[in-house]
């Protein structure tokens, strides 16, 4: 008998973790750790980051077989609503219900930034070729440069399935640094005079003009990209329901209860992608590196076509907005606010920004549509 | 570099470019008729704009209540001026008129705004 109760605890010790791990499971661990940390301490994107760290933590737990790929475990079936392309449709719904589409309706030539800034995809597209990757890869680490999480997660599942885990922390990690990121490529590309430029204040808009936007959006860019139709007709439904003023309960539900539940099930699952034998390998170092060169080029992109507003319009757009282009909502209109009132405390460009940014969401679902629909 | 990298790179700016300019066209002619529409309704409205409103310190809790849904300017005036109103209203036989309001440009420290505000609250 006593035989046999050693070799029942030789077993479970034979079969516990601290036997099954190797060096990778260790670092992975300590590296969703650190993530972790950043979350909670730093509080950077801790909606998103937390829940992704935390499902790293749980996929390199050597012998709990918890990563999105081990058939039958809860986080595979949780895993199945990124895989069939739901929660990020989801997740825009819930968006668009929490977002005023309100300072882009009043200044509609702000659409054009939130193209401009989509310079930073198509530029990271042809870095990632020029490392090797192939187009469908390509295509999934350019759409970082879109900083939009769920439109980078739906296209990644689309395109290259393999490089989601890292595609989706890169996205979120460098949103988060946004406020580091971008003003150092804001004052390189502006001159202080430019910086200070006071923009006249937006019109009101009318409640017709808000209901009539998410409509004309979906048929218009559904028409043009179909392959876009999913990310912009939710996010547009769910702007429908906050504006219409008549299913109230819908619009709070979207942007509260349903967005919470699909955040979870998505961080948890999307984090659980990166079990160490596929997380750590030299792509995953390309994949944060190009996603950097995305946000720079994305921000360069903006600021840019902001410059050139500024000079047709003689000087009535503070080119600091076009930087917020690259969706990031709204931590990159903040940040345009920030840099512009670091020059004149009293200038206040976080509406004329919001436009801009806004814009982003539509400009990078476009993007997504026409790399899924080509490279698909 | 290979030729579906540069095809991507311009078709994928071409398209989002013309695809946001068509939707920003669209908005623009969307705003302009709708704001017709109704400026043409509202010209042949029977209730006039008035750029200046007197009021008592009575009517001013009926009038912010009315105003908080509304767009119209005269009803902003309105406000403002029952705003003064209800604050100078230990003062009896006190009137006044407002007759135009514009945003001013601030310049006074960040630190500074923010204190006034929480002196506000």
């Amino acid at each position: 008998m006593f035989s046999e109760m050693i070799n029942t605890v030789v077993d479970l010790l034979n079969n516990s973790g601290f036997v099954q791990g190797d060096w990778k499971n260790y670092l992975m661990i300590a590296v969703a750790c650190f993530l972790i940390y950043l979350a909670i301490a730093k509080e950077y994107e801790p909606l998103l980051l937390l829940p992704i760290s935390f499902g790293m933590l749980l996929a390199n737990i050597p012998g709990a077989h918890l990563s999105s790929h081990d058939e039958g475990s809860l986080i595979y079936y949780l895993y199945q609503g990124v895989k069939l392309g739901i929660y990020p449709p989801l997740i825009f719904l819930g968006i668009g219900a929490m977002t005023d589409f309100g300072p882009l309706i009043a200044n509609p030539s702000s659409l054009l930034l939130g193209a401009a800034a989509q310079l930073g995809i198509f530029m990271t597209y042809i870095g990632a070729r020029l490392l090797g990757f192939t187009p469908q890869q390509a295509g999934s680490i350019g759409i970082i440069g879109g900083a939009d999480g769920p439109t980078a997660i739906y296209t990644t599942t689309k395109l290259a399935p393999e490089l989601l885990g890292a595609i989706a922390i890169a996205a979120y990690s460098y949103m988060a640094l946004v406020p580091i990121i971008q003003p150092p490529i804001m004052k390189f590309l502006t001159t202080k005079k430019e910086r200070q430029i006071v923009m006249k204040q937006l019109r009101p808009v009318s409640k017709r003009e808000k209901i009539i936007f998410p409509i004309v959006v979906t048929i218009l860019v559904s028409l043009l990209v179909p392959d876009a139709a999913p990310l912009v007709g939710m996010l547009m439904l769910g702007n429908l329901l906050r504006e219409s003023g008549v299913v109230d309960r819908l619009s709070k539900t979207a942007q509260n209860e349903m967005i919470n539940i699909i955040t979870i099930m998505l961080g948890v699952s999307v984090g659980a992608t990166t079990s160490a034998d596929r997380f750590l390998n030299k792509e995953t170092i390309g994949i944060l590196l190009l996603g950097l060169v995305a946000f720079s080029f994305g921000t360069a992109g903006g600021i840019l076509l902001g410059k050139l507003m500024c000079w047709i319009t003689k000087g009535k757009v503070n080119p600091l907005i076009g930087s917020a282009g690259v969706s990031a909502v709204p931590m990159a209109a903040r940040v345009s606010q920030k840099v512009g009132q670091a020059e004149d405390p009293g200038n206040f460009l976080l509406m004329h920004a919001m436009g801009p940014n806004v814009a982003g969401v539509i400009g990078s679902a476009i993007a997504a549509g026409i790399l899924i629909s080509v490279l698909g | 570099m290979d030729r579906l990298s540069i095809i991507i790179f311009v078709v994928g700016m071409v398209v989002t470019f013309v695809g946001l300019i068509l939707l920003a066209i669209i908005i623009s002619l969307l705003g302009k008729v709708l704001n017709l529409s109704s400026g043409t309704r509202k010209k042949t409205s029977d209730n006039p704009r008035t750029n200046d409103t007197a009021v008592s310190s009575e009517e001013a809790g009926n009038i912010v209540n009315a105003a908080i849904s509304s767009e119209d300017e005269s009803e902003l005036v309105a406000v403002l001026t029952a705003a003064v109103m209800a604050y100078m209203k230990q003062t009896p036989g006190f009137k006044i008129r407002v007759k135009s309001f514009r945003r001013i440009h601030n310049d006074s420290p960040a630190w500074n705004s923010v204190s006034s505000m929480s002196l506000v609250k």
